[in-house]
C-alpha cells in the first residue's frame, strides 16, 4: 500500500507533546506520591521561607480570601517584575556578546538544580519510601547525574535523546519546586506569567522579541534552555543515528524563533540561607512552511528514526519549546493534583489542546509566538470549570451508579 | 494488596482501549492528535451538561423520572456533540485531500477514514471511563474499599470499571457505524450511534434497585457486544487475504482485516469476540454458521500458526 498523508502528518506536533505529557505526568506522580505539600520537600516548604515568588506575602491559611488575593497579586506582580529584570540583563549581557558567561551561566543553573533540587527531591524520595542508601552513595550518584546533565545541555556530540531527557528533567525538578508554591500565589503566578509572556515575545521592545531578533540577525543559538524536538544543524554535526542536509539559506531566513520566558527563582530558605537561582530561558523556533497543519516541505532530510528508515519529507528544524512551559504547564498540572484526579486529566486536555492551537498559530503566523498565555488560560478555566461545576455533577451522578 | 486491585480496576476499564491505542493509534501521530481532541470535546459536553444541572443536583429523590430526565438530556447533548465533532471532520477530510494533492500522494484511504473515527470513538470512550470511572479510583489505592449500599455483591470501584469498559466498547465503536452512516447516507447506521448510547444509559439506571448491579452489567455487556457485532456486520466479509482494499469493500470488516494482517492484538480479541457471538448463535440453531464463522476460524488458525 502506498503511504498515506497520515502516516507522517502530525509528527512534529507529537513530537513536542510528548516530552510535554511525560513531564507533566512524572510531576503529577511526583506530586502524588510524596503527599501534600510542605510534608517532605526540604526546599520552599518550610513555613516562613522566603523565595522570589513570595516576596511579599505569605499566605497562611487562616487570611480572608481577600487578603490572599492581594497578597498573591503584589507576589505575581514581584516576581514578573524581578523575571523581567533578569531577562533585560540577560539581553545586555547577549548584546555585548558574553555568550561564554552565559552559557557558563547556564552549565551551571543546570548544575545547581540537578544536584541541589533533584537532591532534595531524591531525598524527600529516599525518606518517604524508607530506602537505605549511604551518603557516599547517594552523593556519587547524584554528582554523577548532575555532571551528565551539564555535559549534555550545551555540548555537541550528546545523543539527542539523553538531552532531552536532561530537559524534561530540569522541567520536573523546578516544576515540582514551583508545586511547593501557596494556592493563590501559583494561580496568579501562572496567569501573571501568561501576560508577560505575551507581552515579552510579541510587544514591540519586549524583552524576549528582541533577544530573538538579535540572536537571528546574528544566526546563533540562544544561550538559552530549550528542549529541541530534533537535532540542530549548527550545533549537532551528525553525530547519532540522525542527519539533515545543511539549509539553503533561504529556509534559514524563514526560521521562526519564538522566546518564551525566562524566569530567575531567588530562593532562600532559613534553614541555610542558602541561594538559589536558576535561570531558564524558553525559545521556541522553528520555520513552517505552508500548510495550516504543520507538515512543510522544507529541504527533504533523510532521517533514520528508530522505527527504521523512513525517508520523510519534513521541516528543516524541529519545533524548539522552551523549558519554561514545560515548567509551569507542569506547575497548573500539579497543582491540579493536589485536589483531585478530575482537574489533572481537564487541565491536562486543556493545556495539549492550548498547545496544539499555539502549534497551529505558529504555522499561520511565522514567527515567534508564546506558547504560554493559550494553554494556561484554558488550564485556569478548565480546572475552575471542572473544580466547581463538573465534580459534584460527575460523583453525584456516578456514585449512583447512572453513568452514560 | 489495593493498589493492585486499584491497578486491576482501572485496567479493567481501559484496557481494550490501551491495546487499541498501542496497536492502531499510537502508530500514527494524526490518530493520537484525533483521540486528543475527541477526548476534549467530551469533556467540554460534560463541562456544558453540569453546567446546566448545577441547580437541580444532588438528586436526592427516590424517584426514577429525575434521572431518566438527566440521562436523556446527556446522551442529547453528547450525540449533538458526535454531529459537531463529524462536521468538523468532514472539513478536515477536505482540508487533507487537498493537502494530499499538494504532496502528490493519494487521497485518504477508506482505512484512513475508519481510523479516523475509530479514534475519535476511543477519544469519547477514553474520555469516559476517565472521568466516570478512572477519576473516582483514588481512593481504591488506600488502604479499604467502597460498597454502595444498592449494590453490596461486588465494590463500587469493580461497578464502574466494568461500567466504563462497556461503554468505551460502545462509545468506540458506535463513532465507526456512526461516521460510516453519515458518509454513506444510511439511516439505519446513523440512528444506531444514539439509540446504543441511550440504551446504554438507561441499563444503567438498573443500578438504581436493590441489588439491580447484578443484572445491570450483564445487560450493559450484552450491549457493547451487540455493537461490536454490528460494527462488523455493516458489510460482508471480503476475502482473505487481503492486499489492496477498494473503496466499495468497505467499513470496519475492511479495517479489521488490515489491522489483523498486522496481527494486532486488540483485533485479534475483536475477532474471537465475533467468533464466540456467532458460534453460540448457531449452536443454538438460531443461525446456520455462516460462511465468515468459517472464514474467522481460516483466520484464527492463520494468526495462530503465524505466531
Amino acid at each position: 500500500m502506498d503511504p498515506s498523508v497520515l502516516d507522517t502528518l502530525g509528527i512534529d506536533i507529537i513530537g513536542v507533546m510528548s516530552p510535554v505529557s511525560i513531564c507533566m505526568l512524572l510531576v503529577v506522580l511526583i506530586v502524588y506520591s510524596l503527599g501534600p505539600p510542605s510534608s517532605d520537600l526540604a526546599a520552599g516548604a518550610n513555613p516562613g521561607a522566603t523565595t522570589a515568588a513570595t516576596l511579599v506575602y505569605q499566605e497562611s491559611p487562616a487570611d480572608p480570601p481577600a487578603q490572599k488575593l492581594e497578597g498573591a497579586l503584589l507576589n505575581a506582580a514581584a516576581f514578573v517584575a524581578l523575571v523581567a529584570a533578569v531577562t533585560f540583563l540577560l539581553l545586555l549581557l547577549y548584546y555585548y556578546n558574553f555568550t561564554n558567561f552565559l552559557k557558563n551561566y547556564m552549565r551551571f543553573s543546570a548544575f545547581f538544580v540537578l544536584g541541589s533540587m533533584g537532591g532534595s527531591i531524591l531525598l524527600s524520595f529516599l525518606k518517604h519510601f524508607s530506602v537505605p542508601l549511604d551518603s557516599v552513595t547517594c552523593a556519587i550518584l547524584l554528582f554523577n547525574f548532575a555532571v551528565v546533565g551539564v555535559l549534555s545541555v550545551f555540548s555537541a556530540g550528546v545523543p539527542i535523546l539523553l538531552r532531552q531527557a536532561y530537559m524534561v528533567a530540569l522541567g520536573i525538578i523546578v516544576a515540582v519546586w514551583f508545586t511547593q508554591l501557596p494556592e493563590w500565589t501559583t494561580w496568579t503566578l501562572l496567569m501573571a506569567l501568561a501576560v508577560y509572556d505575551l507581552v515579552a515575545v510579541l510587544a514591540p521592545g519586549g524583552p524576549l522579541k528582541l533577544l530573538v531578533e538579535l540572536a537571528s540577525s546574528r544566526e546563533e543559538e540562544l544561550p538559552a534552555l530549550v528542549y529541541e524536538a530534533r537535532p540542530n544543524v549548527s550545533t549537532r554535526p551528525a553525530t547519532g543515528s540522525l542527519e539533515l542536509q545543511p539549509l539553503p539559506q533561504s529556509v534559514r531566513s524563514s526560521a521562526i524563533e519564538f522566546v518564551n520566558l525566562e524566569a530567575e527563582i531567588v530562593e532562600s530558605t532559613n534553614a541555610d540561607r542558602s541561594l538559589v537561582e536558576i535561570e531558564s530561558v524558553e525559545e521556541e523556533r522553528s520555520p513552517l512552511v505552508g500548510f495550516g497543519g504543520g507538515q512543510q516541505t522544507g529541504s527533504t532530510g533523510r532521517r533514520n528514526s528508530s522505527s527504521g528508515d523512513v525517508e520523510v519529507i519534513e521541516m528543516t528544524k524541529g519545533i524548539k519549546l522552551g523549558l519554561g512551559d514545560f515548567v509551569f504547564y507542569s506547575v497548573l498540572v500539579g497543582r491540579a493534583a493536589m485536589y483531585d484526579l478530575m482537574t489533572v486529566y481537564a487541565c491536562y486536555l486543556a493545556i495539549i489542546s492550548g498547545l496544539g492551537c499555539t502549534l497551529i498559530l505558529l504555522s499561520i503566523c511565522r514567527h515567534a509566538l508564546p506558547a504560554l498565555p493559550i494553554s494556561i488560560t484554558l488550564g485556569v478555566i478548565f480546572y475552575f470549570l471542572t473544580r466547581l461545576l463538573m465534580e459534584p455533577f460527575v460523583v453525584g451522578v456516578s456514585s449512583s451508579l447512572v453513568m452514560f | 494488596m489495593t493498589v493492585a486491585a486499584g491497578v486491576g480496576y482501572a485496567l479493567v476499564a481501559l484496557g481494550p482501549a490501551l491495546a487499541l491505542f498501542v496497536a492502531v493509534i499510537a502508530k500514527k501521530p494524526f490518530l493520537i492528535l484525533t483521540v486528543l481532541s475527541s477526548t476534549l470535546f467530551w469533556l467540554v459536553s460534560l463541562i456544558l451538561l453540569s453546567g446546566a444541572w448545577k441547580s437541580f443536583l444532588p438528586l436526592r429523590s427516590t424517584a426514577i423520572w429525575p434521572y431518566a430526565i438527566l440521562l436523556l438530556t446527556s446522551v442529547g447533548v453528547q450525540e449533538g456533540m458526535r454531529i459537531l465533532f463529524w462536521r468538523l471532520y468532514k472539513r478536515l477530510e477536505d482540508l487533507l485531500n487537498a493537502f494530499a494533492d499538494k504532496m502528490s500522494k493519494p487521497h485518504l484511504f477508506l482505512t484512513d477514514k475508519m481510523q479516523i473515527a475509530l479514534a475519535g470513538g476511543l477519544g469519547h470512550g477514553v474520555a469516559h471511563a476517565v472521568f466516570f470511572c478512572l477519576s473516582l479510583l483514588t481512593p481504591a489505592f488506600g488502604p479499604a474499599t467502597f460498597y454502595v449500599d444498592r449494590c453490596t455483591q461486588m465494590p463500587f470501584f469493580l461497578v464502574s470499571a466494568f461500567v466504563a469498559l462497556g461503554f468505551v466498547l460502545i462509545h468506540t465503536f458506535s463513532m465507526v457505524v456512526a461516521f460510516n452512516g453519515y458518509a454513506e447516507g444510511h439511516k439505519a447506521d446513523q440512528i444506531f450511534a444514539p439509540a446504543v448510547h441511550l440504551v446504554a444509559a438507561m441499563l444503567t439506571m438498573i443500578n438504581l434497585t436493590h441489588g439491580g448491579c447484578m443484572i445491570g452489567l450483564p445487560l450493559l455487556g450484552i450491549a457493547a457486544a451487540f455493537t461490536l457485532q454490528y460494527c462488523w456486520r455493516m458489510k460482508e466479509f471480503p476475502d482473505l487475504p487481503v492486499g489492496h482494499l477498494s473503496d466499495h469493500v468497505s467499513t470496519e470488516d475492511a479495517f479489521l482485516i488490515h489491522q489483523s494482517s498486522k496481527l494486532s492484538g486488540a483485533t485479534v480479541g475483536a475477532n474471537l469476540m465475533k467468533l464466540v457471538t456467532e458460534l453460540s448463535a448457531s449452536f443454538r440453531g438460531k443461525q446456520p454458521a455462516t460462511p465468515s464463522t468459517n472464514k474467522i476460524k481460516g483466520m484464527l488458525d492463520k494468526l495462530i500458526n503465524a505466531k
